[in-house]
């Protein structure tokens, strides 16, 4: 059951800030989380992607210690969140994807409010977020927009002494120039030793702040490494012009989604290959009289769709 | 009218008969069963016109029951003695529960956000206000119904059942077209979705602190017994006279206003729409004050506009009932027999005041229940969860919000016992009063630890249900007027709290029962503490 003890140190690299094994969340009969792995090492911004449903979410609130597990291990700073949630956020700041703030507050007093529970806080450097953020406090947070209430709560978890950072799209509602913002400020985190786990669907972002990803799909983690690494895995679009299409290209290794569109003069045609078949197919087709060839390396959208599709739709 | 479009309204009344049904349905089902069990026990209990007449000997100049249950009518029949016993829920309870139905109908909807996706399709301006009056029809049409079938399964003549159903409809109705007014009339920015709540409780405050005043200026004209009970549309009801020589005009006069008000409300609606972006939210302070950083303060100032508004309230509503103590004490006078009927061994006056003390102690009991209920709220709307993402554990930020909700309970119960003691001095000329009176609101005190325990007890395991502790309030109510009327076994009166604090003043003081309701109360909140840690938050 949930109270199984978190590895503590043996097995887990002692840098790891999060270390989950295994975890297992049901609401009822429906398996949320089924076996999920995640690591975030101390320094990194660990990027945790899926599609909608799949359990990134849930996964956050069982590191904050919200709700229990059903199985597995999950560790924070090597202790368990469910028993020993006050020790873990004494070091951690969260900032969720809908904030809801006190109607009645003000933004500034919802801003102060959010430190001093964490504890300490710096306020010339509260005022600083502030004014980087644009953020007017002084409105009732009833009247504040979706962004701007997002913005509340970057401010607070920025300006906390939090050595972790636990954003679940933490950017949903910004405009560009906030989306700006709020990178160098995670840089400027980073760079000070401080360890994020950023769930976004907004890509162009996780390339520019994360060090690894980790794909979470149906509640369990199906891939994790660098943006490279999963370029490694990704198939690669080879496009070429025949005059005559040469027989038996799909039966190449590695080679898929061969696709045929007639043109004025001759074929052209589009297949997908994998990066271990990449040299064998491009010979293939020059070989085969190719009077174009073009290689085009996955987009970052590709990247991603086709590890969010593989097996259908997620829970 | 221009401005008022109503397209769509139809499709809409179907959606929110979806998500309100529980509470369509609900009500005018309690107010039926209410009036069946009033009337099969009245006419069990006075069954002969001896009876009947010592009972309408009692009630009949009593300053105390002019004053909670209106005028008295007809009361050497038995309708006429069904409707007397119900006439504080008549005149007080039921629209209540009419001004909840129309502010949930309305704003409840708006506020929550459902109605920003709908609006987005065609659907016209007053298409949500058309749909809540079509629904508030309907379930006072089913109530009237309800009613009607309850008297008369208790035996009741029809006509006079119908009659009574009639007024309890119209006046519902009338009070129904206030809560919409309510709504509408407090301006605020809107575009602030999933904040809801709080505008909506603003609303229930603004449409029942104007019934409650109308109930009271009602209860000061009637408990003097002047000839002037129309001033107050509360007043209306009891002057239908379902079972005597009945009058029409109350019927047309609550029509009339109900109209009246929801015309009011369509021109509101418009206006308000419209007027939506010019309204200037004032600016506050830029900057968090300590207090706000622990669980305690913030509850604290989360709730401290409605602490105050209570607090206005009890003192209002206190004072009133005692300033009526000297009526009492000069009708007992006049006809010595009441003493020994109503069973009062000490002086007079304790039967306005015990009473007070009760309906103040219920009050206050409300407040517990109210703050509990937000404190749901805060963890449905998860900002809880991001409080508690700080290092503030469970148990310490359960123990900060539901003291909030002890201590303003407590507070609101004190400020009652001051004014009933200041209502009660400056009508009896007795000093002792303004000792004796916040005495009796501490005596109390335990009971009103306890319901508000048993509903931190239920917010603690499921916090969508927590408006079950208002079902817990409803039984204490029921207890407390009708426990009589209803021949409830004492195992059954001793399900409430205050039947363990003893009838004071009139009776002495309950010792062993209220320590053991503070023990249990002690209890309960330990309980509500460790289910709450044991639990999955909820958002
Ligand atoms: N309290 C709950 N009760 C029942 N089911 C739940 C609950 N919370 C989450 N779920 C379900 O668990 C699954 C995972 O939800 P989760 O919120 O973790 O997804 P997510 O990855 O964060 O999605 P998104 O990208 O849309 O934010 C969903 O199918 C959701 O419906
Ligand atoms: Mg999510």
């Amino acid at each position: 059951m949930s109270t199984s003890s978190p590895p503590s140190g043996a097995g887990g690299a002692p840098d790891a800030v999060i270390d989950v094994r295994g975890l297992v969340k049901r609401f009822g009969r429906f398996r949320a989380l089924d076996g999920l792995d995640l690591r975030v090492e101390r320094g990194e911004v660990l990027g945790f992607l899926g599609p909608n449903g799949s359990g990134k979410t849930t996964t956050i609130r069982v590191l904050l210690g919200q709700i229990r597990r059903d199985g597995g291990t999950a560790a924070v700073f090597g202790r368990d969140p469910w028993a020993d949630p006050v020790r873990i956020h004494g070091r951690l700041a969260y900032v969720p994807g809908d904030v809801s703030l006190w109607p009645s507050l003000t933004g500034g007093e919802c801003i102060d409010t959010l430190l001093r529970f964490h504890g300490g806080f710096d306020p010339a450097h509260r005022d600083a977020l502030v004014k980087r953020f644009d953020l007017d406090v002084t409105k009732k947070a009833r009247t504040y927009s979706k962004g701007n209430r997002q913005k509340v709560a970057l401010v607070a978890a920025l300006a906390s002494d939090a050595e972790l950072l636990i954003l679940d799209e933490p950017t949903s509602g910004l405009d560009p120039l906030m989306e700006d913002t709020f990178r160098s400020l995670i840089r400027e985190r980073v760079d000070n030793g401080d360890t994020v786990l950023l769930s976004s669907h907004i890509l162009s972002e996780v390339e520019a702040l994360c060090d690894r990803v980790t794909i979470i799909r149906r509640g369990r983690a199906i891939e994790t490494g660098t943006l490279d690494q999963l370029r490694e895995h990704t198939a690669t679009t080879v496009q070429a012009t025949f005059d005559e299409v040469p027989e038996g290209l799909d039966r190449l290794p590695g080679v898929g989604g061969v696709h045929l569109h007639p043109l004025s003069r001759g074929t052209r045609v589009t297949m997908r290959v994998t990066p271990d078949g990449l040299s064998g197919a491009v010979h293939a087709m020059l070989h085969a009289g190719g009077q174009t060839l073009a290689v085009q390396p996955p987009s970052l959208d590709e990247l991603f769709l086709a590890r969010y599709q593989d097996a259908g739709d997620a829970g | 009218m221009n401005g008022i479009d109503i397209h769509g309204w139809s499709a809409l009344t179907r959606l929110l008969l979806r998500t309100s049904r529980l509470t369509l349905t609900l009500w005018p089902l309690l107010i039926g069963v209410l009036a069946f069990v009033t009337a099969r026990s009245v006419s069990g209990l006075y069954d002969t016109p001896e009876k009947r007449a010592l009972y309408a000997q009692t009630v009949t100049g009593s300053a105390v029951q002019a004053a909670f249950n209106g005028r008295a009518y007809d009361v050497t029949g038995v309708g006429g003695i069904a409707v007397y016993e119900l006439g504080f829920y008549s005149l007080l309870v039921f629209p209540a529960i009419a001004v909840h139905m129309a502010v949930h109908l309305t704003r409840s909807q708006e506020d929550a956000g459902r109605l920003d996706i709908l609006t987005a399709s065609r659907l016209g301006r007053t298409a949500p206000l058309a749909a809540a009056f079509a629904l508030l029809a309907a379930a006072l049409g089913g109530t009237g119904v309800l009613t009607w079938a309850g008297l008369t399964a208790a035996g009741l003549p029809a006509v006079g059942s119908a009659w009574f159903a009639a007024a309890t409809v119209a006046s519902m109705a009338f009070f129904a077209a206030l809560g919409v007014v309510a709504a509408q009339v407090a301006q605020d920015a809107r575009g602030a979705h999933g904040l809801g709540g709080a505008q909506q409780r603003r609303h229930h405050r603004d449409g029942l602190g104007v019934m409650a005043g109308l109930y009271l200026v009602r209860a000061a004209v009637d408990g003097r017994g002047w000839n002037a009970t129309w001033v107050s549309p509360s007043g209306w009801f009891p002057e239908t006279r379902p079972f005597g020589d009945t009058a029409s005009w109350p019927l047309v006069a609550y029509a009339a206003g109900a109209l009246a008000l929801a015309a009011l409300a369509a021109v509101l609606n418009v206006r308000r729409d419209l007027g939506a972006g010019l309204v200037v939210p004032r600016p506050g302070p830029p900057r968090g004050a300590a207090a706000l950083g622990t669980p305690f303060g913030l509850t604290w100032r989360l709730n401290r506009g409605a602490l105050l508004a209570w607090m206005v309230g009890i003192a209002v509503w206190e004072g009133i009932f005692g300033s009526l103590t000297r009526e009492m004490r000069a009708m007992i006078e006049r006809n010595p027999g009441l003493r020994e009927y109503f069973g009062v061994t000490g002086s007079p006056d304790d039967l306005m005041t015990s009473m007070a003390a009760l309906m103040g102690a219920l009050l206050a009991a409300g407040v517990g229940i109210q703050v509990v209920g937000r404190l749901a709220g805060e963890e449905i709307a998860s900002r809880a969860a991001v409080v508690m993402a700080a290092p503030v554990s469970r148990v310490r930020w359960w123990a900060g919000a539901v003291g909030v909700a002890l201590t303003q309970a407590g507070v609101v119960a004190l400020v009652g016992g001051v004014a009933l003691g200041v209502g009660a001095w400056m009508s009896t000329g007795d000093a002792a009063y303004l000792r004796r009176a916040p005495a009796w609101a501490l005596a109390y005190l335990p009971a009103v630890a306890l319901v508000t325990a048993a509903a931190a007890v239920v917010a603690a395991t499921r916090p969508r249900w927590h408006a079950a502790g208002w079902a817990v309030f409803g039984w204490v109510l029921t207890v407390a007027m009708l426990a009589g009327t209803l021949r409830m076994s004492p195992a059954l009166r001793g399900t409430s709290p205050q039947e363990h604090v003893g009838r004071i003043p009139a009776e002495p003081l309950d010792v062993a029962g209220v320590v053991i309701m503070a023990a249990v109360s002690v209890a309960l909140l330990a309980a509500s503490a460790a289910l709450f840690r044991r639990r999955d938050l909820a958002a």
